[in-house]
């Protein structure tokens, strides 16, 4: 029962925060300069190599597998093509969006639930300072924007490295390769991917502020927030992928 | 004028305010006395609307807090200053950018005259020097006097102070004391302090209040404290005379 009431009172306590958040963008003037380069800059360059490094073994990976499933059903020439789309429109963007939100999503959780326990959200309250606008605005800004270009960055390593296991464990040249992925490109793969980073972008920060402002009882609080941060946020992406997924390419 | 009326607040099962009545007129510095976990803190809190009460009012320049949107009460909020217990610095921000970041974020000066009046309260509190520092490369006591240069850089009316004395030596807790003396008589700042240190109670109060059990127990001018009969209220005397004693 305590867990149940527990559900409702985050259901609604994030909820609140989503509407403090949407409402803050009135302010918007005052995060765009300073605060929001800062967070895309941790973002983006704290995020980059881990998401290269997962990419180029993703790509490695699925190549080989695609090779050994498909070797006499499918012909090789389509490699290409049957990696580019799933790159493009469920690797890239979920695989960023998860290891986004083991580091960001924790990060972020583990700063506002420290700022929560050593009183320096209170602080900003009483300065006067919204600190949904101040702490969460830039963040889910960033957030939105930033996904989408790890996801850009994902794709690319992806397909290149792809294409070098297609060279090597399926004899499918280069120039096959992308000659077949271009035959089949479609931008909607690519758009309806980007999209769904942005989505995932703003779920990861959007969660780990939540956790962050429900920290409670000090050190041991902001263990559990950055967890729950990352369980929360991982479990909404894979939900709204599916939501997306049906919704852009049904 | 700050105005406290049957002020009620529970945790849970914990009753810790029990209906406080408070009247602290505009020039006093008022020091509210009391244990640890007498709900000091939580009083303090009121004043700003951190914390809600139960039942009661809190009533701020004739306002009652808790009943305006939240974006009269940030305005409200503006008026006063608030010094943390643990002094609530910003980690990632260096000394300057934590004090001048109401000015900052107010808009309304530009960036020298920012700067004027950042390094005006840092004169104050005598850490011009630091002006670059982080928080964690400051001691207790210089983090103490950031916060009470954070809270006086926009000119408050009102500056309430958790503690301000606590876990510093007694040194820089002499300077902190009148450091709010000052404020008090030469600013016109009213204060509104909350601690157990009795030295620091008799030095730089108009006014002390003893809470206990969650209501005022004691209310009396800093010159009549000798005179009350308050058991709880005489341990606290007891403990200074002690003090003055071995000195």
């Amino acid at each position: 029962m305590n867990a149940f009431l527990r559900f409702f009172e985050h259901l609604g306590m994030g909820t609140i925060l989503l509407w403090r958040t949407l409402k803050s963008f009135r302010e918007i003037g005052k995060v765009l300069k300073h605060p929001l380069w800062e967070q895309m800059d941790i973002m983006f360059f704290g995020s980059v190599p881990l998401v290269i490094l997962t990419a180029l073994f993703s790509g490695l990976v699925t190549t080989v597998q695609i090779g050994y499933y498909g070797r006499g059903y499918v012909p090789m020439d389509y490699v290409g093509v049957a990696l580019a789309k799933m790159v493009m429109i469920e690797l890239g963007p979920v695989l960023s969006a998860l290891i986004v939100a083991g580091r960001i999503g924790a990060g972020i959780a583990a700063e506002i639930g420290t700022m929560r326990v050593t009183e320096q959200i209170d602080s900003l309250e009483c300065m006067g300072i919204d600190p949904v606008r101040f702490l969460v605005l830039p963040r889910v800004l960033a957030g939105v924007i930033v996904l989408p270009l790890l996801t850009i960055v994902a794709e690319f390593i992806a397909i290149v490295s792809s294409s070098i296991a297609a060279k090597f464990y399926i004899g499918v040249p280069a120039y096959i390769y992308f000659h077949g992925l271009r035959l089949f490109f479609v931008p909607l793969d690519l758009w309806g991917g980007l999209i769904k980073a942005s989505v995932f972008g703003f779920i990861i920060t959007i969660v780990g502020s939540h956790w962050g402002f429900a920290t409670e009882k000090g050190a041991t609080g902001v263990g559990k927030s950055t967890t729950n941060a990352v369980v929360t946020s991982s479990l909404f992406i894979i939900f709204a992928d599916y939501i997306l997924t049906v919704m852009i390419y049904r | 004028m700050i105005e406290l009326i049957d002020v009620h607040k529970s945790f849970g099962k914990k009753q810790v305010l029990r209906g406080v009545n408070l009247r602290i007129p505009a020039g006093e510095c008022l020091v509210i006395l009391g244990r640890s976990g007498a709900g000091k803190s939580v009083l303090l809190k009121h004043i700003v609307g951190l914390i809600q009460p139960d039942r009661g009012r809190v009533i701020v320049e004739g306002v009652d807090i808790n009943r305006i949107p939240e974006s009269k009460l940030y305005k409200i909020r503006k008026n006063i200053g608030f010094v943390f217990q643990g002094s609530a610095l910003f980690d990632s921000m260096s000394v300057f950018d934590n004090v001048a970041l109401p000015l900052v974020e107010e808009g309304l000066l530009d960036e020298s005259e920012i700067r004027r009046r950042v390094m005006e309260v840092l004169e104050l509190v005598e850490l011009q020097e630091a002006l670059n520092l982080m928080p964690s490369e400051l001691s207790g006591g210089m983090r103490k006097r950031v916060a009470i240069a954070r809270a006086l850089v926009a000119q408050p009316k009102y500056v309430l102070y958790d503690e301000p004395t606590t876990d510093i030596d007694p040194i820089t807790s002499e300077r902190i004391n009148d450091l709010i003396i000052e404020l008090n008589t030469d600013v016109g700042v009213t204060s509104v302090v909350v601690t157990h240190d009795i030295h620091s109670t008799l030095r730089i109060a108009d006014r002390i209040v003893l809470l206990s059990g969650g209501i005022i127990k004691v209310d009396v001018k800093r010159e009549h404290v000798w005179e009350v009969d308050d058991p709880e209220f005489q341990e606290f005397i007891k403990v200074f005379k002690m003090l003055k004693n071995i000195e």
